[in-house]
């Protein structure tokens, strides 16, 4: 807290220091007496230095104060790059399991696997139970006949 | 409020964001690697299995959130700006993911693709846990967890004294 009020008192001195400055090039004259006169007036005037008159001094106030801390940059570069990266995965490898159920390059047992994390992931599809139960029951499937394996293969 | 001595001493040696995060990067990478071989081994479930090893990682999302707002490390002031870094991230990564998805699928398969490790469908497993491993490094290197000292810390001893 002392340094705190410290800082303040610099503050207020360096805001009044630019109002005196401000001062002496409007009117175009000024002392060191003078000025001293001004610092005075314009400190009680202002009740204090406007937080924003000096900009050092508020860059200064930012990194010092406790509410305005940060952690260390690696880190949270780090922590943040994390994040990044696990939102990535989240929505990158599902990506890979439904082109593994939806490409026809996937290979029969994939497929009989496959339809079974579709239905998992809820969307029953005609086509999907009709080419499930042909895997699963091959011979059921072809003693259908061909004309059957025919209507089933133009559905599918 | 009780702390058991063991767990305030484990805290005060592996650190608070350390552990989970170096716990992450190990899961991810397992969980990346089941992906990828799933097709290999011609097995399917190894997906099922490496989704549920990278929920482990995922408590690191929990982890991530806690570090941008810990008042030991974070200002008040600081939060909001955190917070909406975070958000962002998560809106890149949201939509990179099932970009480079579709990307490396059109790796292709190649004459007898079918058979082979790095495909279409076992591009994204690879690349991300190369990814992993490589980020795993730079956080071994360069991760700094909460210094000693801080208000937590004392926290714990203090209840270990009473």
């Amino acid at each position: 807290m002392g340094k705190t009020k410290v800082r303040g008192a610099n503050r207020v001195l360096s805001d009044s220091s630019q109002n005196t400055q401000f001062q002496d090039v409007q009117s175009g004259r000024g002392s060191r007496r003078r000025t001293r006169s001004v610092h005075l007036s314009t400190e009680l005037e202002l009740g204090g230095g406007h937080p924003r008159a000096d900009p050092e001094e508020v860059t200064v106030r930012d990194e010092e104060n406790p509410e305005f801390k940060l952690p260390k940059m690696n880190s949270l570069l780090l922590v943040l790059m994390t994040n990044v990266l696990m939102q990535v995965i989240s929505r990158f490898l599902p990506t890979q399991w439904i082109s593994y159920s939806l490409s026809p390059k996937t290979p029969d047992l994939f497929f009989h696997h496959c339809s079974l994390f579709e239905r998992v992931r809820g969307t029953v599809g005609r086509r999907r139970d009709v080419l499930r139960a042909c895997h699963r029951y091959p011979d059921a499937y072809l003693s259908l006949g061909p004309r059957a394996t025919l209507e089933v293969r133009q559905r599918c | 409020m009780f702390v058991h001595p063991s767990r305030a001493s484990l805290i005060e040696v592996a650190g608070v964001y350390k552990i989970p995060i170096h716990l992450c990067c190990f899961a991810s990478i397992l969980g990346s690697l089941c992906h990828a071989l799933a097709h290999k081994a011609n097995f399917l479930y190894l997906i099922l299995i490496g989704r549920m090893i990278m929920g482990v990682a995922f408590t690191f999302f929990m982890y991530a959130k806690k570090y941008c707002s810990d008042p030991r490390i974070v200002g008040i002031r600081r939060r909001t700006t955190l917070a909406a870094y975070l958000v962002v991230g998560q809106g890149i990564g949201l939509s990179l993911g099932p970009l480079l998805g579709g990307v490396l699928y059109r790796i292709g398969f190649g004459p007898n693709g079918d058979r082979l490790v790095f495909n279409g469908f076992t591009s994204p497993g690879w690349l991300v846990a190369a990814a992993w491993l490589l980020f795993w490094g730079v956080v071994t290197l360069f991760f700094e967890d909460v210094q000693e000292g801080t208000p937590h810390d004392t926290i714990i001893i203090s209840l270990q004294r009473n």
